[in-house]
């Protein structure tokens, strides 16, 4: 078999004569390979492609690698065609000398693709994500998220769930303080109009009764009325709600207080250590109606009207009650809960087991209650009536302290219920008006007769506290002996000379700058700024809204 | 300037620019806002609400918008003048920021809108350092990578390779063409942007044709070592051309960062403002 291959360089065009080929055999090999009998040079032609043999009925094209049962493609006729690869076999009209004619053109080229070096600056490009889109979206949702659902929201905070409360939460400023924090996701709750600072009005509406700081008719400077708490007490800052405690503020009036308050009495104050003035202390001037007033300046020792026959340095020197340091205060003052003060001492619990009530010598079983006049005098006639209906006999009480020598006896003894009336009367104005009750009570006959409306015990008071203008806390001074501060075993005056003076303090305490050795402290470590409690304070009244 | 400048010096000298001008007035500045939080003794912890507080949130927001704008001046034709101190302002008053911007939070950070600002502000100056880094050191490896070579030059040098092997993979058996073509035809671009190409193929390609050395195919020694030759060289253009990319891409990616974030910074730091004086 002899075949003629004609090359056209593209379909349609005119054959190229000069690269005829005339193939003989029984099969003719095409592929890349340089052993091809027809080498069709192409990246799609595999290295042994196909195999071109003659047939009864024409020539087949016999794919190789095919799978198997590929159908062989047959040339039989002129303008029979194969693909084979990028290129056409078609089956041209006979020719001289040949077999068969086959003419070989290439496939047009798919239309599209790049040039490789364009191909290649596009691959290795770098890819920008779309910048803008992306502020775009993040810018949005940031205003969405934070800010127009807080604000859509916030008015529904107080109904609202958790989603009004977590939006409301992305606009606080800072920690908020235990106290206020239950409703701290209700912003409205203290933020009245938009834009404006938070109002007076908006802390008194809850917290009502809280003092001012002076009379604002005697020093108008200090008037709190009108005033933003928050100037003081700022929230948003913390646990502890911050409060405004520097000295300083306190000593711009203080220091030179008659010319802020022309009318004050009190004494210029400063820092602690160097201006502060000595400690008065309010003394009572009527226990009956409790009233207690400053001890006026200079004053060494003045009188004390507590209605209390008692010196610490008596009882400290009495044998029951020598004890060493602290324990013998221990045995009449005990701490309260709190342990920044005293329980107050009472009778039962401090002086009964010493000052038993009893009044008869021969009976000393006999005890009389404490603080009821009416009861100690019925007590006293029932224990004697009782006794004399059971017959002991009583000798009368002689009139005055001691019967006069060679006197005669009365000449017809009290009986009976005579006897016991005596017996009480006597007992009450000796045994309880000296001895007894009048051993630590002014205790004064003021009627005549036996019945408890005669006798007057001075009432009794004795204030909690001496300096009732300064915070002191026992507990905080718990490892100082008691000694450092009360002369208590050398004292035989009332409460003046039992209080400290100022320089006891000062020996460990200095002003709000102090440095070193000694304790830093302001002017609010003892003192209050509100007064609720001063006569010359008012409360701010709540302005309606 | 000293005459023996260092190649890539022109890229660093917006660091320098007037012997560290700006670099020493942001320390200034820094060093002042320092001093003065440290004396500050306000009434409360420290914070945003204190009087030195509202200073640095003011001198904060100011720092932030000279800052921002910037982004805007740069882009101004006629703008080259000054620009490059500019530039050198914006980066150390842009590093500056994050004391005077923590000073003024007084180290307190929630999750609210006020901390979403102040990471955003920090995410930003962040992605800032990492700018100026960028530009400080990768202009002078590309310049190295590059070897003179251009990037369409490099591109095109590859496509001449491409050529080279397709030619001399012709004279090869199926399988070893197969690896041939598969790693040097270019991906078919589906509209989009062509993948770039890995360097895995050109391997195996390697592999394949010096496998051939050994077999007793009829492939002449000179041709498989050529083509050997011809695929070596497209693999080293390959990681040339990757690097180049990745310089490029950092060049570039920083910012695409850096901007979407300021724009989300000035938006929560409006609202941060706003928020705390609605709620004054």
């Amino acid at each position: 078999m002899a075949v003629r291959f004609h090359f056209a360089p593209r379909a349609g065009a005119a054959i190229d004569p000069r690269r005829d080929l005339l193939l003989e055999g029984e099969a003719i090999a095409i592929g890349r390979t340089p052993r091809s009998d027809l080498r069709l040079s192409d990246a799609a032609i595999r290295y042994e492609h196909a195999v071109l043999v003659a047939g009864a009925d024409g020539l087949r094209l016999r794919m190789l690698g095919a799978a198997p049962g590929t159908p062989e493609i047959l040339l039989d006729a002129p303008g029979a065609f194969a693909l084979i690869g990028p290129f056409r076999l078609t089956r041209g009209a006979a020719e001289p000398g040949a077999d068969a004619v086959v003419v070989v053109t290439p496939e047009p080229a798919a239309p599209g693709g790049e040039a490789g070096a364009a191909w290649y600056q596009r691959a290795f490009d770098v890819s920008l994500p779309n910048v803008r889109l992306m502020a775009l979206i993040l810018c949005c949702v940031i205003a969405l998220l934070g800010f127009a659902v807080p604000l859509a929201l916030a008015p529904h905070v107080a109904t609202g769930g958790a989603v009004a409360r977590l939006a409301a939460s992305s606009w606080n400023v800072g920690v908020m303080s235990r106290a206020h924090r239950f409703f701290g996701d209700n912003c409205a709750a203290c933020h009245g109009a938009a834009f404006s600072r938070v109002s007076q009005n908006a802390c008194l509406h809850c917290h009502t009764g809280i003092g001012q700081h002076a009379d604002p008719v005697l020093a108008p400077a200090a008037d709190l009325r009108g005033q933003r708490c928050e100037t003081c007490h700022r929230e948003h800052k913390g646990e502890v709600l911050a409060t405004r405690a520097a000295q300083a503020d306190c000593a711009a009036c203080h220091v030179n207080i008659h010319a802020t308050a022309p009318g004050s009495t009190l004494r210029p104050a400063g820092d602690f250590a160097f201006l502060h003035p000595d400690f008065a202390p309010s003394l009572v001037i009527d226990a009956a109606v409790r009233k207690v007033a400053p001890v006026a300046a200079g004053v060494a020792d003045p009188p004390d009207a507590s209605g209390l026959r008692f010196t610490h340095a008596h009882h400290l020197g009495l044998p029951q009650l020598r004890k060493p340091g602290d324990a013998a205060c221990a045995q009449c003052h005990v701490p309260d809960a709190s342990a920044a003060s005293f329980k107050p001492v009472t009778y039962a619990a401090a002086c009964a087991s010493c000052h038993a009530m009893a009044f008869e010598p021969r009976h000393p079983e006999w005890h009389l209650p404490h603080g009821n006049a009416a009861e100690i005098q019925s007590r006293i006639a029932g224990y004697y009536a009782r006794a004399i209906l059971a017959g002991e006999a009583f000798p009368p009480p002689v009139p005055g302290l001691f019967a006069r020598p060679g006197a005669a006896p009365p000449a017809d003894p009290p009986q009976g219920q005579a006897l016991a009336d005596a017996l009480t009367e006597a007992a009450m104005a000796s045994s309880i008006r000296r001895s007894d009750c009048g051993e630590c009570h002014v205790v004064t006959k003021s009627a005549p007769g036996a019945g408890p409306a005669a006798w007057h015990v001075a009432p009794v008071y004795v204030p909690e506290r001496f300096l009732p203008r300064a915070k002191f806390s026992h507990a905080s001074h718990a490892t100082t002996p008691c000694a450092t501060c009360h002369a208590a075993r050398t004292s035989d005056g009332g409460p003046v000379a039992l209080l400290p003076p100022i320089g006891t303090c000062r020996q460990c305490h200095a002003g709000e700058q102090a440095e070193g050795a000694r304790v830093a402290t302001s002017c609010v470590t003892c003192h209050g700024f509100h007064q609720p409690a001063h006569p010359l304070m008012t409360p701010i009244s709540v302005e309606t809204k | 300037m000293s005459e023996t400048q260092p190649l890539g010096a022109i890229h660093r000298s917006f660091l320098s620019w007037r012997r560290f001008h700006y670099a020493r007035l942001a320390a200034a500045a820094s060093a002042l806002a320092l001093t003065v939080y440290c004396l500050d003794r306000p009434d409360g912890p420290p914070n945003g609400g204190t009087l030195l507080g509202y200073f640095l949130g003011t001198a904060g927001l100011g720092l932030i918008i000279w800052l921002a704008w910037f982004g805007i001046r740069r882009r101004r034709y006629g703008a080259s003048g000054g620009l490059q101190g500019l530039l050198s302002a914006h980066v150390y008053f842009g590093i500056a920021l994050i004391l005077v911007a923590t000073l003024h939070t007084g180290f307190q950070l929630h999750a609210n809108i006020h901390g979403l600002a102040f990471v955003l502000m920090l995410a930003v100056v962040a992605s800032g350092i990492f700018g100026a880094y960028a530009f400080w050191r990768y202009p002078a490896l590309m310049t190295a990578n590059r070897a003179g070579a251009t990037l369409s030059g490099m591109a095109a040098q590859l496509a001449a390779l491409d050529a080279s092997c397709a030619e001399l993979a012709l004279e090869f058996p199926d399988d070893v063409a197969a690896l041939v073509q598969a790693a040097i035809a270019p991906r078919a671009a589906q509209g989009g942007k062509p993948a770039m190409p890995g360097r895995e193929p050109t391997l195996a390609a390697i592999s394949g044709v010096q496998a051939e050395l050994s077999g007793l195919l009829g492939t002449p020694p000179a041709t498989i070592l050529a083509l050997v030759q011809a695929l070596t060289a497209r693999l080293a253009l390959l990681d040339r051309l990757a690097r180049d990319r990745r310089y490029r891409a950092l060049l570039l990616l920083w910012r695409a960062v850096h901007v979407p974030l300021t724009l989300g910074l000035l938006v929560a730091l409006g609202i941060h403002v706003f928020s705390v004086f609605f709620y004054w």
